[in-house]
């Protein structure tokens, strides 16, 4: 089965960034993998309906009210994101999402 | 579009139904539309997660969306407070298939249908000539 996200990551964007993302975004849980999709797809959703050119997660974090416990060790992943571009991040939705298909059951259990 | 929603929808029937009912409202979103549903549906379903006794609300993101000063068009509103009536698998099976459509790289690549085999074509698919 090539059913994982570092061959997702491999096979659209790049080996590197596969190398760099893929076994990290692949051993999270249904939760962790639904917050970052959500934040992703928040600060996407900003840049994309505002002339802002940066948002940062930190940003929409804040301003969402999200609890720091609810993002929790993710928080320097996000902001590696935050160095990513439109579309990287837009793939890293995707693969997330996609990876989420049957209900996103998880290797390690849910919280 | 070249391939219905309900199309990337695969395991429940409940689900396709629910694209086939509202697939015109949702696939045919811009791509700022979409992502408001992307986040209102993975906000609904970590807000069941996190807390257990709520009922994932995705109109409640939606308000909340529209309170933040962001306006929303009535009739996507319509049809993603609809999807409240959808239960966990076939919110996470709605997300997934709007996480497909919305790329066309994805509708290339093949459909979540086919997630478990390289699509035709990839360098995976290639198998060297010997003759």
């Amino acid at each position: 089965m090539y059913n994982h996200i570092g061959f997702y990551l491999a096979m659209k964007v790049s080996q590197p960034l596969a190398a760099e993302f893929g076994d990290r975004l692949e051993r999270m849980t249904k939760a962790e993998k639904l917050l970052l999709i959500n934040i992703l797809s928040g600060v996407l959703h900003e840049l994309e309906t505002t002339l802002v050119e940066s948002y940062t997660t930190a940003q929409y974090i804040s301003a969402q009210g999200i609890h720091p416990d609810v993002v929790g060790n993710l928080m320097p992943l996000l902001e590696r994101f935050d160095e990513q571009d439109f579309s990287t991040n837009q793939t890293i939705v995707m693969v997330l999402g996609l990876s989420l298909q049957d209900g996103g059951q998880s290797k390690k259990g849910d919280r | 579009m070249s391939q219905p929603l309900g199309y990337y929808i695969s395991g429940s029937p409940a689900a396709a139904a629910l694209a086939q009912e509202y697939g015109d409202q949702l696939q045919n979103m811009s791509l700022d539309e979409k992502l408001l549903a992307i986040k209102a549906i993975s906000g609904a379903l970590l807000d069941s997660l996190i807390h257990r006794d709520c009922e994932p609300s995705i109109d409640a993101q939606i308000l909340r969306h529209i309170d933040d000063g962001d306006p929303v068009d009535e009739g996507l509103q319509e049809s993603l407070t609809a999807l409240d009536g959808c239960d966990e698998t076939q919110c996470f099976a709605l997300l997934t298939a709007l996480i497909a459509y919305s790329s066309e790289e994805f509708r290339r690549f093949g459909s979540t249908e086919a997630v478990g085999e390289p699509a035709k074509g990839s360098q995976l698919d290639w198998e060297p000539d010997f003759s």
